[in-house]
């Protein structure tokens, strides 16, 4: 016999892997990343007399790999909460918008075992795609001549905190079961990028949880590095929600 | 005797409503029961409660004498379903969602592997496997729903209006499979919109009306349609319902 619970992982796993919307984010987070941050800092450094040039430089506050990593971190931030986010609301919120839901009951495999899955296969892709992004732009630093001293410190840092935004969207999953459908989901993810920008423009990124990771990696920062466990937490904190969610989950009462 | 489906004075209200008022029912290895009624007759409902998806304000359901509520998991492994919709995603192929639901329910990669050809060639599907089900019909799509209720070899199924989106053949196909399953001790729940079909397949029809069981049926005799219109009126004047 095969462990339900092995094929719970394998099927959502394999969901995620095939779906469009994975792969659309995929693709359309790593050329949006490449894009913002090695173009903007060339844009910077090469035609620095031009309007654009002007503009992009105003980005980059301070020299070699400080300020193209925080250019970097700034650009992962917004699109890995994003993507990530939207995808997670996906992974959950389609179960009940084309009604697949129902062939999840009356199985050996409890849902919270499935609901453990799809935060599982979520929360690996998340990882997988800051390490995407982390090598990308490390890369194109690199190739646009910043000195080999310092990449590794850069490439931590970004897949630092595209790996923590990423996990910290896990709340949608929750917010997607209740809402029972994936539009629940993606709305909680733009009111969290809206609201956390909001915030840190008014000096308030350092009680958003969201926001910590690109204050933390923004040159000359005050945020104590402690402050990042707070994106942690909200991640553990939605993958309980989910599955709790999830094993008390009833259709048709609502 | 332990029945294999047995549904115990069954309530259940929702937003305030009662939708199950008393429903008992019993399905038996061997045989096929079907339960038919109006739109709005609690049949969606009274299948989600057997099948663990709503919770009965009151009342018990046990499958092989084991109360749902408190049985453990592996019970879910010897019964099959198909309600509302099929198993099927998008993204997989007919071959992988039918494997997916049956190695969710336990069932091993070669015996998954006999079943999908059994089942592919006995609802005349098999060309359609390989392909991803997003690009199949609405009524292969019901065919891979009906092969991932049965692709584990269950003792008990539970199918909500099978027939949906199938073409002659595949009806005959279908019975053929749920005949042969019975013939083999299995037991079968089906709903039905359709006297003829309901005639054909079950050993028994129950006439579920405001939310519970009025009669029950023998198939065979005269003008089945007739016969549950009777039942349903009488229901009505004797609680004085318009």
């Amino acid at each position: 016999m095969t462990s339900p619970r092995r094929a719970a992982y394998a099927l959502e796993a394999r969901k995620l892997s095939r779906a469009l919307v994975s792969r659309i984010a995929t693709v359309s987070t790593l050329v949006l990343v490449l894009v913002t941050t090695a173009g903007g800092y060339a844009t910077a450094q090469y035609s620095a007399e031009t309007d654009m040039g002007r503009q992009a430089a105003a980005l980059v506050t301070a020299p070699g790999w400080a300020g193209y990593t925080a250019l970097a971190t700034t650009s992962v931030g917004i699109t890995s909460l994003l993507a990530v986010g939207i995808v997670m609301a996906w992974s959950v919120g389609r179960e009940f918008t084309d009604s697949t839901i129902v062939g999840l009951f009356a199985l050996p495999a409890a849902r919270s075992t499935i609901a453990d899955a799809k935060v599982c296969a979520a929360a690996i892709w998340a990882l997988l795609l800051a390490a995407a992004e982390s090598f990308l732009v490390t890369a194109a630093g690199l190739a646009l001549g910043l000195p080999g001293d310092g990449a590794a410190r850069s490439a931590l840092a970004v897949f630092l905190v595209a790996a923590l935004l990423g996990l910290s969207a896990l709340p949608v999953m929750w917010i997607a079961t209740v809402g029972h459908g994936y539009l629940a989901g993606i709305a909680a993810t733009l009111a969290l990028v809206v609201v956390t920008n909001i915030a840190a423009g008014f000096g308030l990124g350092q009680v958003i949880p969201w926001a910590i990771p690109v204050l933390w990696a923004a040159p000359g920062d005050t945020i104590h590095p402690a402050l990042l466990l707070a994106p942690f937490t909200v991640a553990i904190v939605g993958a309980l929600l989910t599955r709790h969610a999830w094993a008390r989950l009833e259709l048709g009462n609502d | 005797m332990t029945h294999a489906l047995e549904v115990i004075d069954v309530r259940r209200s929702l937003r305030a409503r009662p939708v199950l008022e008393g429903l008992d029912l019993t399905v038996d290895a061997g045989t096929c029961r079907a339960l038919v009624g109006l739109n709005g007759a609690g049949k969606t409902t009274a299948l989600r409660v057997m099948l663990g998806m709503l919770h009965p304000d009151s009342g018990s359901i046990r499958i092989h004498g084991q109360d749902i509520g408190s049985a453990r998991g592996d019970l879910w492994g010897r019964v099959g379903h198909l309600v509302e919709m099929p198993f099927s995603y998008p993204e997989l192929t007919a071959r992988e969602n039918i494997a997916a639901a049956a190695r969710l329910h336990g069932a091993s990669g070669l015996m998954v592997q006999e079943s999908i050809r059994d089942l592919g060639d006995i609802l005349r599907m098999t060309p359609w496997l390989d392909i991803p089900a997003a690009r199949l019909s609405l009524g292969t799509r019901q065919k891979v729903g009906l092969a991932a209720a049965f692709a584990h070899r269950p003792d008990l199924v539970v199918l909500d209006e099978p027939t949906n989106g199938l073409d002659p053949l595949a009806v005959v196909g279908l019975r053929e499979l749920i005949t042969a399953f019975t013939r083999d001790g299995g037991a079968a729940l089906v709903t039905s919109h359709h006297f003829d079909e309901v005639a054909r397949i079950a050993d028994q029809v129950d006439i579920l009306h405001r939310g519970r069981v009025r009669d029950s049926l023998a198939p065979d005799g005269p003008d089945l349609e007739r016969r549950f219109f009777e039942v349903v009126l009488a229901a009505d004047i004797a609680e004085g319902r318009p």
